[in-house]
């Protein structure tokens, strides 16, 4: 276990309304309840469509990994974590930064789409840019522009 | 207690001029009219102090103990993704006066970059909802500040552009029914056209709607840099307070 203080997403691609809340309980509850900073509470954003949000804290990297992605979908679908599958990427949204994406599937179906922004070896900063740039890139599924 | 409050209540019952603080100054600026002030100079917690009424807010996400505007306080730091600084109170909803007010919040962007980076950035909001509002923000245009004041869904904003602060900038606005008009101040000076025909507010306020450092809770419109010093007031002041203010 480590501590990682940064950036990741969630994107709903073909969970239910109640699959979908109690992954995002489940994600609420990540990182310290209490903390001088609170920067370093997890704290969230929402979608306005409510289906992605951005989490931002001081995480214990291990609840980070794709087998703990795995295990909570295996939990929702009540099936064993080796019937869910992933497929991992790369993608870039600031200069010379890099994210990790992660798509989680179960029986042959994509489910969730994960990103953890800056990637997790990477620093604050990283994450913070990449999270930026994600943001600018979807302005328009996340800004009420003009209102 | 994140905040030395009573040090700065007890001190404004004899205030001196010569040893004033800045938040001193701003406590005894129309006291009788002020509805919240936010010093934002917290060391640490969630609960944003609310110095005047009791009227604490609750920061989400912010990094406290930054360098704030030089009165000796220090300042929290918007991220620009997901950080907000929630105010609506019972108390600020009861007091608050879409006919008539003053509100004022320090600003400090990240970088030059954000006035290029094409993101709506809200410094502070009050709402009752998208029809009825008032807010400072950092428009999508580049290097632009835009004042909003929207009553009945008609908007009498105050755009004021070519802007590229670096530093602590003092953003004050002013609106009022009676006298007709929403002004807008930047470091005590007037800016832009002020607006005229002010339509009248209409409703309660929002409890996701009123914000320092974002438009709504969610949060949307993060600002990417440092705020203090958020208050508001229901009452106008004058141009004299509105110069005092800009000065630290």
């Amino acid at each position: 276990m480590a501590d990682w203080r940064g950036y990741f997403a969630i994107e709903n691609i073909a969970l239910t309304g109640p699959q979908k809340q109690t992954l995002v309980d489940g994600l609420r509850q990540l990182g310290p309840g209490n903390h001088p900073q609170p920067s370093h509470i997890n704290h969230w954003r929402t979608r306005l469509d409510n289906d992605a949000a951005i989490f931002e804290a001081l995480f214990n990297s291990d609840h980070l990994t794709i087998q703990a992605f795995k295990n909570r979908l295996a939990e929702i679908f009540s099936v064993p974590a080796a019937n869910i599958t992933h497929s991992a990427s790369t993608a870039s949204y600031s200069t010379g930064n890099l994210s990790n994406v992660v798509v989680f599937s179960y029986n042959s179906t994509a489910r969730l789409r994960v990103i953890l922004f800056g990637s997790n070896t990477g620093t604050y900063d990283q994450s913070h840019a990449e999270v930026l740039g994600y943001l600018f890139l979807n302005m328009g599924a996340w800004e009420e522009q003009g209102v | 207690m994140p905040y030395p409050l009573a040090a700065v209540r007890n001190k404004i019952l004899l205030p001196s001029a010569a040893a004033q603080t800045y938040s001193e100054k701003v406590l005894a600026t129309a006291s009788a009219n002020l509805l919240v002030y936010f010093i934002c100079g917290e060391a640490s917690g969630t609960v944003m102090q609310e110095e005047k009424n009791n009227y604490d807010g609750l920061y989400a996400g912010v990094t406290l103990g930054e360098t704030g505007i030089g009165d000796g306080n220090t300042c929290p730091w918007w991220d620009g993704a997901n950080d907000e600084g929630d105010i609506y109170t019972a108390g600020l909803n009861s007091g608050f006066s879409g006919t008539e007010g003053t509100a004022m919040v320090w600003a400090k962007v990240n970088s030059s970059a954000v006035w290029t980076d094409g993101t709506v950035r809200s410094a502070m909001a009050i709402a009752a909802d998208v029809n009825n509002l008032w807010r400072i923000e950092r428009s999508s245009t580049n290097n632009t500040l835009n004042f909003r004041y929207t009553g009945a869904g008609t908007s009498k904003s105050i755009v004021v552009g070519s802007l590229s602060y670096t530093t602590w900038m003092c953003l004050l606005a002013k609106w009022s029914d009676t006298n007709d008009y929403h002004r807008a101040y930047i470091n005590g000076s007037l800016v832009g056209t002020p607006a005229s025909s002010i339509p009248t507010w209409v409703g309660a306020l929002d409890a996701t709607r009123c914000n320092v450092g974002a438009r709504t809770n969610g949060p949307v419109d993060v600002w990417h840099g440092w705020l203090a010093h958020a208050a508001e007031w229901n009452t106008l002041l004058s141009d004299a307070q509105i110069l005092d203010l800009a000065t630290v």
